[in-house]
């Protein structure tokens, strides 16, 4: 008899598995992204199985809720059509050895991983979000303070980097004759 | 509750297709995305370590790893819109402003 949480767990990352090759394999950058965010649900789904569901929601609201919102409108500011199709690169031998290569990495490192004498030992109880909570504000208060300093200044630094020096916007509401 | 090894051999899988996807691309988005689907793969593996060992840290730095990626995703789209507007083109192949 196969256990329900089983079968719940391989759905998900077969979920995430699809998603990730129909990110990497679609030739539209809009169809990508949307298939980005499927498996990023899917990851949130694996994070709620693995008992994190701070974790989850944090996925969802983070990753899903901003960066991926951050990421749409890159794509809407860099293309002249958001359906354009991507010229995907021709199947050549380079291209073909890289790929043989990842998969034989991946599967290598999937074995590493399985056999690992890490799982041996008997796995602990769970963990709860309130000792997340305490874990986050009282054992790493320093690392989350500066985890603040830092967004500050991408925000800051991306600003910077975007900004539009022409003229005719820095004379803007100032009454100048240009 | 689910074998954390599982996860840990999900994110190894999600790892290798990101990897791909960066070779494969042209696009420096599509890069930008397979680079956010790697960094995924690792907050899984800091996750099934977490709860194999009962520890908390795991789940504290994956929290630090996705608002990285956050700030990351803000700054690389800026990068690539300001590339945008000076050169007309987000390829990786077309970007050739920094190599002479």
């Amino acid at each position: 008899m196969v256990d329900f949480e089983t079968v719940i767990f391989v759905i998900v990352s077969g979920a995430a598995i699809v998603g990730a090759l129909g990110c990497v394999f679609s030739s539209r950058v809009a169809h990508s992204l949307l298939w980005l965010m499927f498996t990023f649900f899917a990851v949130a789904a694996a994070f709620l199985m693995a008992s994190a569901e701070m974790l989850a929601a944090i996925q969802i609201l983070v990753y899903l809720g901003s960066v991926m919102l951050v990421v749409q409108f890159g794509v809407m500011l860099t293309r002249r059509r958001i359906q354009d199709v991507e010229a995907l690169p021709t199947l050549n031998v380079i291209s073909a050895v890289s790929g043989i290569g990842v998969v034989a990495f991946i599967l290598v490192l999937l074995r590493g991983m399985m056999e690992h004498s890490l799982w041996d030992s008997e796995p602990a109880p769970a963990l709860t979000t309130i000792g997340f909570a305490d874990a986050i504000f009282n054992d790493w208060t320093m690392a989350t303070v500066i985890l603040g300093s830092l967004l500050a200044m991408a925000m800051i630094g991306a600003s910077y980097l975007v900004r539009d020096e022409r003229l005719v916007n820095l004379l803007w509401d100032m009454g100048a004759e240009e | 509750m689910i074998d954390p090894s599982w996860i840990a051999a999900l994110g190894v899988i999600l790892f290798g297709i990101g990897l791909l996807g960066t070779f494969y691309h042209k696009n420096a988005i599509v890069v930008l995305m397979c680079i956010e689907l790697m960094l995924n793969a690792a907050n899984l593996n800091f996750v099934a370590a977490a709860s194999h060992y009962g520890d908390v840290d795991g789940w504290v730095f994956t929290a630090i790893a996705i608002a990285i990626a956050a700030a990351e995703v803000a700054i690389g789209l800026a990068i690539l819109l300001s590339l945008y507007s000076t050169q007309g083109t987000i390829s990786l192949d077309g970007a050739r402003e920094l190599r002479n």
